[in-house]
């Protein structure tokens, strides 16, 4: 008697093939479905109703006049970013891409108690761990942030222990308020651990509660026209040059950090200017590099809301003046209203190369992901 | 072709919907201006964003009349929609944004047709699962 | 010909204790640049008494070729005490006249620029009205730094005669400030060099609320001219201000284009020291809201550290191009110097 082996079909669930990664979104905002959701998430001292009088989640005074969130990204029951169904429609089918970086948005800073502000960072991420890092998250294609206190830096410091092992979490989020820029020594605990656990930093523009919002170094805005335009890039250049000029990142060479809804162009005009009399300058702090090299070395830029000309050649010069392919990520802030499609996002004119690096390249290295991923139900559904 | 949305007396002034014909699967928005309906692609043609699931509205326009200082009047209620991706304004009677720009949406011709002429169109008309009754908005696309 | 737009007379304390008068010369003044952030390295390119002296200036701007220089002594920025600040603004133009202006060693050669107390609207008015029927005041000079911006509907009385009297609006930065809101939004920097690469940034925040806040709008011929921003800097932030407009629109309706095309025609850049390394500065034309070559004019920073020679200014581009940097964009741009073509 003989026996024959017999090839098995391939069934159409199995895709043994491996899924290049080509679209990395650096900036998507989940929430959890209601502020109670995350109540439950909190050490028992905080779990009292009264915390919510103290979270004022809205800035009123400088918003967009439409609604804040992408109007068809809107549950039926539950925030704006709750539902993962929603989500995974939008993110994994719509107009697809391969990771998404999460950043919890509505939850730090938005209280004026350092104490509360770090227990709502912490329970946003025991949120986070439970539920789009582990139960939502069955293909694997969420990425978590550790969110962290920037004005609480011992308590940052301990979130960033407590979650740093975890293979979930792939860098640290802050929001760029802090009372003094963040070269500052008082800060650098928060640098030091994130350094120590090889974690990246990425700073994300947002109103807290102690920021005076809408102040400039002339006075307060009076658009929001201005503010959204103005605020978060004039911040990270103070940001930028505090880092490069308080010895932080000769402190931690291996740290980086990526700059959120800040816009890109702007960095380069600024670190020339730093740059051009640096040796005049300079002389004031011990520093190893030029401004241009610290940037080049050590920042990041996500592209949304992306820099758009009327002439697609005249802002691709822009960008590739601007190093795009080895600053720029591509980041779509979904689910807000000035969501960039991964499709539609960057100039068509950019050289192909550099679109490449930009979708998916640097942040396969910034956040040390594996370039390639298992196909799965989202490819199989969108024929992919 | 000719597609039919439904009734008239389901679009009253003011009200919207989206239909989507096979033609056009991203979908067409048919609005009721002041009695007067109008059909744009859900397209926008700046980022793709869903155009017609966004706010119909009025603007602000500019008033001058007062020379020592700018004001503005609220104008154009129920004319304007609003992106729900970007917010860029588009005039829902031209397909126009309100700001200049060669950035326009697409439309299409719009038709109430009586009842019979529906019946007579009922071949080769494409419908939706509605019973329709009186006069019906068609689209021509 | 050559036009320098930016020369800055340092005003020797003495001489102006005595221009001010009492009780205001009881107190000290101000240090020229500062208390906070005292950089590492004098700012003075040249001796402090040379920077003081009318002959010396008109004999240093003699050797670089230069035709005319528009003066603006800077008076500290922002002065709490508002008779005082009407004070020195009163104090600082009778003595760029008398001293610099009348100057025989200046040969005409020198131009002025109205200093303005930013408190006292009225008092800014009157001193503008004191000044404009003389032609040699090309421009209103107003601090960077103030305790608002300049879209504020409170200052548009002093922009709406600066357009009717054909003076441009000349923002510069005086680097001592008696009044000082932290120099950051978020909070003070720790070092000079910091301050130093942020400083354009005020000038930015105001070139965004002229635009929004539809003064360009509303005064045509309302010229502006900034002092301590590149024009790349600037363009790289108004891109962003052009689709937040786009966006909320609505919110400034009398706006009728996006703002990057409100440059050409409102404003101009006084070069930079970057502009020598910046990569945006090889092109000359086909730039992002109007062409590099007829967006910066020529200003030499005399007598500050960080100063721009005009033989060395956007060394890439045509001779045609690098004069008009140097003088055409001026002559077209300041009303007043219109004449000089």
């Amino acid at each position: 008697m003989t026996t024959k082996t017999l090839i098995r079909p391939e069934t159409p669930e199995s895709r043994p093939d491996p899924v290049e990664v080509t679209v990395i979104d650096t900036d998507v905002h989940v929430e959890p479905r209601s502020f109670d959701e995350l109540i439950g998430y909190m050490d028992v001292p905080w779990r009292d109703r009264a915390i919510k009088a103290r979270v004022p989640f809205r800035r009123a005074g400088f918003t967009t006049f439409d609604v804040a969130g992408r109007m068809d990204a809107y549950p039926e029951t539950g925030d704006l970013g709750s539902d993962p169904e929603l989500v995974e429609k939008h993110l994994f089918l719509d107009d697809p891409i391969d990771y998404a970086i999460l950043l919890p948005w509505s939850l730090r800073g938005f209280t004026v108690d350092p104490a509360l502000d770090t227990a709502l960072a912490g329970a946003v991420n025991r949120w986070l761990a439970e539920t789009w890092l582990s139960k939502y998250n069955t293909e694997n294609r969420y990425v978590g942030s550790i969110s962290v206190s920037v004005e609480d830096p011992v308590g940052a410091v301990r979130e960033i222990e407590e979650w740093a092992g975890h293979p979930g979490f792939r860098q640290v989020a802050i929001s760029h308020y802090g009372p003094r820029p963040f070269g500052h020594p008082m800060y650098d605990q928060i640098w030091e651990a994130a350094a120590r656990h090889r974690l990246p930093v990425s700073i994300h523009f947002k109103g807290g509660a102690t920021q005076p919002l809408g102040w400039t170094s002339t006075g307060p805005l009076q658009f929001f026209v201005e503010y959204h335009s103005l605020i978060a890039p004039m911040a990270y250049a103070t940001h930028m040059a505090s880092f490069i000029c308080n010895g932080v990142l000769d402190r931690h060479p291996g740290l980086q950090f990526l700059f959120l809804e800040g816009g890109f162009l702007w960095y380069r005009p600024f670190v020339d200017r730093m740059g051009r009399h640096w040796q005049k300058t300079a002389k004031e702090f011990p520093t190893r590099k030029t401004p241009l090299q610290y940037v080049l070395d050590h920042f990041r830029f996500a592209t949304q809301p992306v820099e758009e000309a009327a002439d697609p050649l005249q802002i691709a010069t822009l960008f590739e003046e601007a190093n795009a392919g080895d600053l720029l990520m591509f980041s779509s802030d979904y689910p807000h209203y000035d969501y960039d499609p991964p499709s539609k996002a960057l100039p068509r004119a950019l050289d192909v190369q550099v679109k490449k690096k930009i979708m998916a390249g640097n942040a396969l290295e910034f956040f040390d992901l594996p370039k390639t991923r298992p196909g799965d139900r989202f490819d199989r559904k969108g024929g992919r | 072709m000719r597609y039919v949305v439904g009734a008239v007396a389901d679009l009253p002034p003011g009200s919207s919907t989206v239909v989507y014909p096979d033609k056009v699967k991203s979908g067409i928005g048919v609005f009721n201006v002041g009695g007067q309906f109008y059909a744009l692609k859900n397209t926008c043609p700046h980022m793709g964003g869903p155009l017609c699931k966004g706010r119909v509205r009025g603007t602000t326009e500019a008033d001058a009349t007062d020379e020592e200082r700018v004001g503005m009047h609220w104008v154009r209620e129920g004319e304007i929609i609003a992106c729900p991706w970007h917010h860029w304004e588009f005039d829902i009677r031209t397909g126009r944004t309100l700001f200049a720009s060669r950035q326009r949406v697409r439309s299409y011709p719009v038709t109430i047709e009586p009842l019979e002429v529906l019946e007579r169109l009922k071949k080769g008309v494409e419908t939706i699962p509605v019973s329709v009754e009186g006069a019906t908005v068609v689209l021509d696309i | 010909m050559i036009i320098d737009c930016a020369v800055h007379p340092v005003l020797s304390s003495e001489r102006f204790n005595k221009f001010v008068g009492g009780p205001w010369n009881l107190r000290q003044l101000p240090t020229l640049f500062g208390e906070k952030y005292g950089a590492p390295f004098d700012q003075l390119a040249v001796p402090a008494d040379e920077a003081s002296s009318p002959a010396a200036v008109a004999n240093c701007l003699r050797g670089a070729k230069i035709d005319y220089a528009v003066l603006s002594p800077t008076t500290f920025g922002y002065w709490p005490n508002p008779h005082q600040g009407v004070a020195v603004a009163q104090a600082a133009n009778n003595m760029l006249a008398e001293d610099w202006l009348n100057a025989p060693e200046a040969d005409g050669r020198f131009l002025g620029s109205i200093r303005v107390p930013m408190n006292d609207v009225d008092a800014a008015l009157g001193e503008i009205e004191r000044w404009a029927d003389d032609p040699r005041f090309v421009q209103i000079v107003v601090p960077a730094r103030g305790l608002a911006t300049y879209g504020d509907q409170r200052f548009f009385p002093i922009w709406r005669t600066a357009a009717e009297r054909g003076l441009a609006i000349f923002i510069h930065d005086d680097l001592s400030a008696v009044v000082e809101p932290p120099p950051t939004q978020v909070g003070f920097p720790s070092f000079y060099a910091e301050i130093h690469a942020l400083r354009p940034l005020s000038g930015i925040v105001h070139l965004t609320s002229f635009i929004v806040s539809g003064v360009f709008e509303r005064l045509p011929d309302l010229r502006v001219v900034l002092g301590d921003v590149s024009v790349h800097e600037a363009r790289a932030l108004a891109i962003r201000t052009d689709k937040d407009w786009q966006s909320d629109r609505i919110e400034v309706p009398w706006m009728t284009k996006e703002p990057t095309a409100y440059l050409e025609r409102h404003v101009r850049f006084v070069s930079q020291p970057e502009d020598e390394i910046s990569p945006h500065s090889l092109r000359s034309t086909g730039t992002l809201g109007g062409d590099n070559s007829s967006l910066v004019i020529f200003g030499s920073r005399h007598p500050y550290w960080d100063g721009v020679n005009a033989d060395e200014v956007f060394p890439k581009w045509s001779g045609e191009e690098r004069a008009r940097c140097l003088g055409g964009n001026a002559v077209q741009f300041y009303p007043r110097l219109a004449a000089l073509n």
